[in-house]
This record gives C-alpha cells, sequence and structure tokens, in this order.
C-alpha cells in the first residue's frame, strides 16, 4: 500500500481551543458544540490530545498527509475585578516541543500559589492530572483512558484518599463523534446520561436522561453557513425554553455572546477581543445593564502541531 | 435575637425562592446541577459538587448558591462531627469557587455563612469570597469585626483562629477599598498578632491599597491615641501612602504638635517623642508647607526652646533648621535672625556650642530668602570672632536673599 507523506505547513490559522480564554465555539467539525465560558482543563488537554480536533494516525489509510499547524496555546490567563483591579492569574507551561500542556498554576494577586495542577501523559495522550491546593496538599485526581482511535472513553475523579468520587464515560459514533456521555458515581452507578445527535457533522442536539431514562433537558444548537454555531437553546423536559446563548462573530472569530433568559430578557453579555490568530486576547463578562463582572486576559505562545490526515 | 433568626430565615426562603429560577445553558453545567439536586447523602454531594467547581464556569453560579444555601439552612441540625466536617468541607469547595467567580449574587448567602459559621477556615473562606465578591454593603460589619479581633479581647484559647478570620477580614477590607475600613486595617498592622500568621504584614500592604489618601483617618489615628508607637505609625503610614504631598504635611504638621504636647516621662519615652518629631520635620522639608499657623508657631518654639534650654539634640536642630529653611516669609525669617543675633553676641565671649547649628542657621536664612535676615548675616561677615568658613557661609546666604529679591 502505497503511503506518500506530503508535507504541507499551515501559517497561522489553527486554533488549539484551551480553558476559559480560548472558549469560543468550536468550528471543528469534529467537535462543534460551543464551549461556554470555561470548561475542565483536563477535559480539554484530553481532547485535543486525543484528536477530537481531526487527528487521525491509522496506519491503514492508503495516504496520509502530514500537516504542520501553527498553534496558539494559552500561557497565561489574567483575571481582573470589574475595577480593574488584578484578581489572580493562572500560568500554563507545555513541554518543550509540542503542545502537551504540563502544569498549570493559580496564583492570587499577591503572587501565592492557590492551586496547581500536574498533567501526566502516555503516548501522546493525557492520562493524569493532579490537583494540589495553595499548600501542595493533593485535593483530588482525573485518570484518563482512551480508545484505539486514541479517543477520550473515561475519565475518573478520585479524591485525595484515591477513592473513586466520579466516573465519565464517552462513546462515539463511527465518524468519531462524540455520542454519549455517561456519568456514574462513587459506587459505579449510573447517575445520568447525555446523548449528541448529528446533522452534516455538526452537533445539533444534546439531550440529559436520568439514569432512569428520562428525559431532564435538552439543547438545540444552530449554525450559520460557516458552521459556527450562532444559538443555542436549552429547553426543560416539558419543551419549554429555559435559557438561550446567541453568539456574533466577525472575521470568523466570536466577538459577542447573549445569554437570554426563558423570557428573552438579555441576563448576560460577553465580549471576546480577539488577535490575529482569532483567538480572544480580552473576554469582558457584564451583567444585563453591561456592568462589568469580571474581566479576562490572555497571552499565548505558539507552537508546531504534527498531525496526519488522509489524503482525499 | 429570636427577630435576628426569623430575618434569616425569611433572607433565605427568599433565596431559594429566587434560586430555584436558576437556569444554565451549556449541557455539562446542566446535567451536573440536576445531579447535585438529586443527591441526597452528603458523600453524593461532595462527589458531585468536586465535578461542579471544576467547570469554573458562571453557569453553575446557581448551583453552588442553592447549594450553599440548603447547607445553611440545615446547618444548625447537624449532629454528629464526622457529618458536620464534611458539611464544612462542601461548604467550603462551594463559597472558594463563589468568591473566584466573584459571583456577585451570591453575597447574601455568604453573608449568612460568615454569621452561622464558627469553624474559622470556612469562616475565612466566606470572608474572602465577600471581598473578591465586592460586597460593599458588608464592608462595615467586616470593619468591625476586625476592630473586635484587634481588641483581643476574646480567650487566649481563640487566638490562632482568631488570626485566621483577621487575615481574611484584612484581605477582604483591601478588595473592597472603603474608607472604613482603613482604621481597623491599620490597628492590626499595629495589633497583637503573632509574626507566623502574616496579619501584621498582609495589614500593612493592605494599607497601600486601600484608599489613596488615607489622610483624614491617620491624621484621626494620630490625634486620639496616648501610644507613641502608633502615632508614629500613623506618620510612616502617610508618608508611605499615596495622599497628596499636602495631605502628607499637614499629618506631619500634626505630629510635630503631638510630638511637642506631651512630656516624656522616660528616656524611653523621650527617644519615642523625637522619632516622632524628627520623621515629621524630614516630611515637612519634601512637601509642600500647609497653610498652618500652628506648625510655624511650634517649629519656632523648638528654635527658642533649643536656645533657652537646649532641649532638644543637636541632629533634631539641625533637621529643625532644614525644614524651616524651606518656608518663606518674614514670620520665619525673623526668629531665625534673632537666633543668629543671639549666636553673634555669644561669639564675642564664646565659641558657639554647635558650629554646625550656625551654618545650618546661616544656610536656613539664606533659604527663606527674605531681607529681615540681611542684617545679623552681615555682621557675621565683618565680625573679628567667626571664623572665616562661617563669614563665606554668611556672604554666600546674603547673596541668595539679594538675589531672591
Amino acid at each position: 500500500m502505497r503511503k506518500s507523506l506530503i508535507f504541507v505547513l499551515l501559517a497561522g490559522a489553527l486554533v488549539l481551543l484551551w480553558t476559559g480564554c480560548a472558549s469560543q465555539p468550536e468550528t471543528s467539525e469534529k467537535a462543534p458544540e460551543p464551549k461556554t465560558e470555561a470548561e475542565t482543563a483536563e477535559a480539554e488537554t484530553a481532547e485535543a490530545e486525543t484528536g477530537e480536533a481531526e487527528e487521525s494516525t491509522e496506519a491503514t489509510e492508503p495516504e496520509l498527509e502530514k500537516v504542520v499547524e501553527e498553534v496558539q496555546l494559552v500561557s497565561k490567563k489574567t483575571t481582573y475585578y470589574s475595577d480593574g483591579v488584578l484578581a489572580s492569574y493562572r500560568v500554563y507551561s507545555y513541554a518543550d516541543e509540542g503542545t502537551e500542556k504540563r502544569e498549570e498554576i493559580l496564583y492570587n494577586s499577591d503572587d501565592e500559589i492557590e492551586e496547581r495542577i500536574v498533567y501526566t501523559y502516555e503516548g501522546g495522550n493525557l492520562t493524569e492530572s493532579r490537583h494540589y491546593n495553595g499548600n501542595n496538599e493533593l485535593q483530588r485526581i482525573h485518570q484518563f483512558d482512551y480508545n484505539e482511535e486514541g479517543l477520550l472513553i473515561e475519565d475518573l475523579l478520585l479524591n485525595a484518599k484515591e477513592e473513586q468520587q466520579t466516573r465519565q464515560e464517552f462513546e462515539y459514533n463511527p465518524a468519531g463523534h462524540k455520542s454519549k456521555w455517561l456519568v456514574y458515581n462513587g459506587n459505579d452507578t449510573l447517575m445520568s446520561y447525555s446523548l449528541y445527535e448529528y446533522k452534516d457533522g455538526l452537533n445539533t442536539r444534546i439531550e440529559n436522561y436520568s439514569a432512569g431514562n428520562d428525559l431532564l433537558d435538552y439543547f438545540v444548537i444552530e449554525y450559520n453557513s460557516g458552521g459556527k454555531p450562532e444559538k443555542r437553546v436549552w429547553y426543560n423536559s416539558s419543551d419549554q425554553r429555559e435559557q438561550s446563548r446567541l453568539y456574533e462573530y466577525e472575521n470568523g472569530a466570536l466577538v459577542n455572546e447573549t445569554l437570554l433568559r426563558a423570557n428573552g430578557s438579555v441576563k448576560r453579555k460577553i465580549t471576546y477581543v480577539n488577535n490575529s490568530f482569532g483567538n480572544p486576547v480580552e473576554v469582558v463578562y457584564m451583567d444585563a445593564g453591561e456592568d462589568i463582572q469580571e474581566q479576562v486576559t490572555c497571552d499565548y505562545i505558539t507552537r508546531s502541531k504534527v498531525s496526519y490526515k488522509v489524503v482525499e | 435575637m429570636q427577630r435576628i433568626k426569623l430575618k434569616i430565615l425569611m433572607m433565605l426562603l427568599l433565596l431559594v425562592m429566587v434560586g430555584s429560577q436558576f437556569a444554565v445553558a451549556n449541557e455539562i453545567a446542566a446535567m451536573w446541577t440536576r445531579l447535585y439536586e438529586r443527591a441526597r447523602t452528603l458523600d453524593q454531594k461532595q462527589q458531585i459538587m468536586m465535578n461542579i467547581v471544576e467547570q469554573h464556569s458562571r453557569d453553575v453560579i446557581p448551583v453552588l448558591t442553592d447549594a450553599l444555601e440548603e447547607e445553611v439552612l440545615t446547618f444548625g441540625n447537624t449532629t454528629s462531627v464526622t457529618e458536620a466536617d464534611r458539611k464544612l468541607e462542601l461548604m467550603k469547595m462551594v463559597v472558594e469557587e463563589l468568591g473566584r467567580l466573584k459571583a456577585r449574587e451570591a453575597v447574601p448567602v455568604v453573608w449568612e455563612t460568615v454569621q452561622i459559621v464558627e469553624e474559622p477556615i470556612l469562616k475565612a473562606e466566606a470572608i474572602m469570597a465577600l471581598g473578591s465578591m465586592g460586597a460593599r454593603e458588608y464592608a462595615e460589619d467586616m470593619a468591625m469585626m476586625l476592630r473586635n479581633i484587634n481588641f483581643n479581647y476574646d480567650d487566649i484559647q481563640n487566638q490562632r483562629k482568631n488570626e485566621i478570620i483577621a487575615y481574611a477580614l484584612v484581605t477582604a477590607l483591601g478588595r473592597l477599598g472603603e474608607e472604613l475600613g482603613y482604621e481597623p486595617v491599620f490597628f492590626a498592622s499595629q495589633g497583637w498578632y503573632s509574626e507566623q500568621r502574616q496579619v501584621k504584614q498582609k495589614a500593612e500592604k493592605v494599607l497601600q491599597q486601600i484608599v489613596d489618601d488615607p489622610s483624614d483617618q491617620l491624621l484621626r489615628i494620630l490625634r486620639t491615641n496616648d501610644d507613641f508607637e502608633l502615632k508614629l505609625s500613623a506618620l510612616q503610614a502617610a508618608e508611605k501612602s499615596d495622599a497628596p504631598q499636602i495631605a502628607k504635611a499637614e499629618v506631619a504638621a500634626a505630629a510635630i504638635d503631638e510630638g511637642l504636647t506631651y512630656s516624656p516621662k522616660n528616656k524611653s519615652e523621650s527617644r519615642e517623642l523625637k522619632t516622632i518629631r524628627m520623621n515629621a520635620l524630614e516630611m515637612l522639608k519634601k512637601y509642600p508647607q500647609p497653610e498652618n499657623e500652628r506648625l510655624i508657631e511650634n517649629l519656632i518654639g523648638m528654635l527658642r526652646m533649643y536656645r533657652s534650654d537646649r532641649v532638644f539634640d543637636e541632629d533634631e536642630v539641625l533637621t529643625l533648621l532644614e525644614a524651616l529653611g524651606t518656608f518663606t516669609g518674614e514670620e520665619v525669617a525673623r526668629p531665625l535672625s534673632d537666633m543668629l543675633g543671639y549666636y553673634n553676641q555669644r561669639r564675642e565671649l564664646a565659641p558657639p556650642d554647635s558650629y554646625r547649628i550656625v551654618r545650618a542657621l546661616i544656610q536656613a536664612l539664606g533659604n527663606v530668602g527674605h531681607l529681615t535676615g540681611i542684617e545679623e548675616l552681615t555682621i557675621v561677615t565683618i565680625s573679628d570672632f567667626w571664623e572665616n568658613s562661617i563669614q563665606r557661609e554668611a556672604q554666600a546666604a546674603i547673596n541668595k536673599i539679594q538675589a531672591a529679591n
């Protein structure tokens, strides 16, 4: 089987979605649901590392194209109070090469450590994160497991005594999209699950169920012509709208996010100022009256990320 | 007491009613929220809460607020120590995250937590969270709490606990930046706290941030406390602050007044009062003179007291003369000239007690630049008794005065 590797360098462009600053709605076909204000670093790292962002290294493919992308990784996220006074900052450190996040440390405004998270990888996959408090006492551990395709299938949360707190399972459809998310408690009893539906590769509906298969609520996501989510509505099990989120873009990058109550009134607004890569460098959270609640700024480093894709 | 309890209960019921209308707009937050609502045991709640706080999302503020309300409402019902510990652990996790999220909407329930909880770590977390949330409506209550802890009237076995709470109060008051927080934080910086707990160090740092111009508060501290160390600390705090120069000079003027009002009972007090005056004089050298008649009276009074009784050390008089040299006008030039006249007369009989003071006096007259000084300075230059170096100094002062006029 002929295998030819074509080296392609993409200058600028792609973004690794990483914690709060890089929290704009995902545009990748494989992970289309919008990320909200923040997601756990572990899950994001796991997604990034497991190929939810279009990475396939299967040897059976007839022709693979080596892709080297310039990606931006958040190196520092600084939060400010509404009056602009420094509140805290989170510093992210990575492996000398590539995109593996190795550690993140949250400092308060007095430069004292409040939280530290250490990440461990095996074979390019994030396998464990250990969370410490400001006194360097272990608080909790996440252990991650992957399938043969490198997709995250389990996230086990342990307390400091290494006792199971929760376990999350992830299932995927043949296209590699997340199709089911299951949550188990400390006794490994199923507590709930979520089903993900896709249309043209885009996640259009998410349904949350109880362990007894009762529909609890669901989300409907609408996209613009560019494949970016522009509306995300949350309904309860009686099909009544609970809340919705609207997204606005400029030059392909998210610039405004509006959270609406069930009656359509504005609950919160988030504005984004983006850099040339389309990554947010400043995020401002405002209440309905547009009074600032919090401001966040992000610094990035640029790294090369190597992946392979099938030549069509 | 009964009414207060009823008020708290009513408020919490209202909060529960408002809180139950919460909503989240992402499926992860929604799912964890639903799971938390259905959790029955503290174990289950803790397991789910661990996932919720990891979201670091404003979407989970409602569930965090509800969770805290529930624990606050049932706080008094806990009987077993283990259960109480778990409850505290859960509440601490929630309060910490609400603080990080700067969740303004959770202020009332976090304040309730402060009021009902005695365990110092959780109480301190809740206080600091209120600071992060910008809960200015409780700044006065927190200032009062810190004031009471500063008094150290509590049992000695509560000192460690009180230090933890005091640290949190100092931090929160610093964050809130309300003027009424300044005095208790100042007294915390001077308080009984141990080195290990860092309350004093934190308070000293916070003093620089809490208000731009703390001169009113410092003047009150300086005037209303008998403790000389406190007076000195207030003066030093003014110097370190971002107050306008004129405001710093006002505090210095008040410190001079205080430094002269008290009669020292021993050498230690004498040293402390001198330090206050010296610090104040150094400040007056740097900052523009305030319109303060009492200040000039005090400075001239010091000069006269030295002349009559030598009540001050040479270094203090030198500093005094340098400070006087920054003034202008006859009201200062006249007493300086009189003092030089006194030295001129004495020089005919004996060398002065301090050539450094004479030189500083001549320089001060030159710096004041008023013609009143010319006569005595001229006598120095034509005197058969003064040394050449002193005469040259006097000639330089004359030149300076003439140039200024």
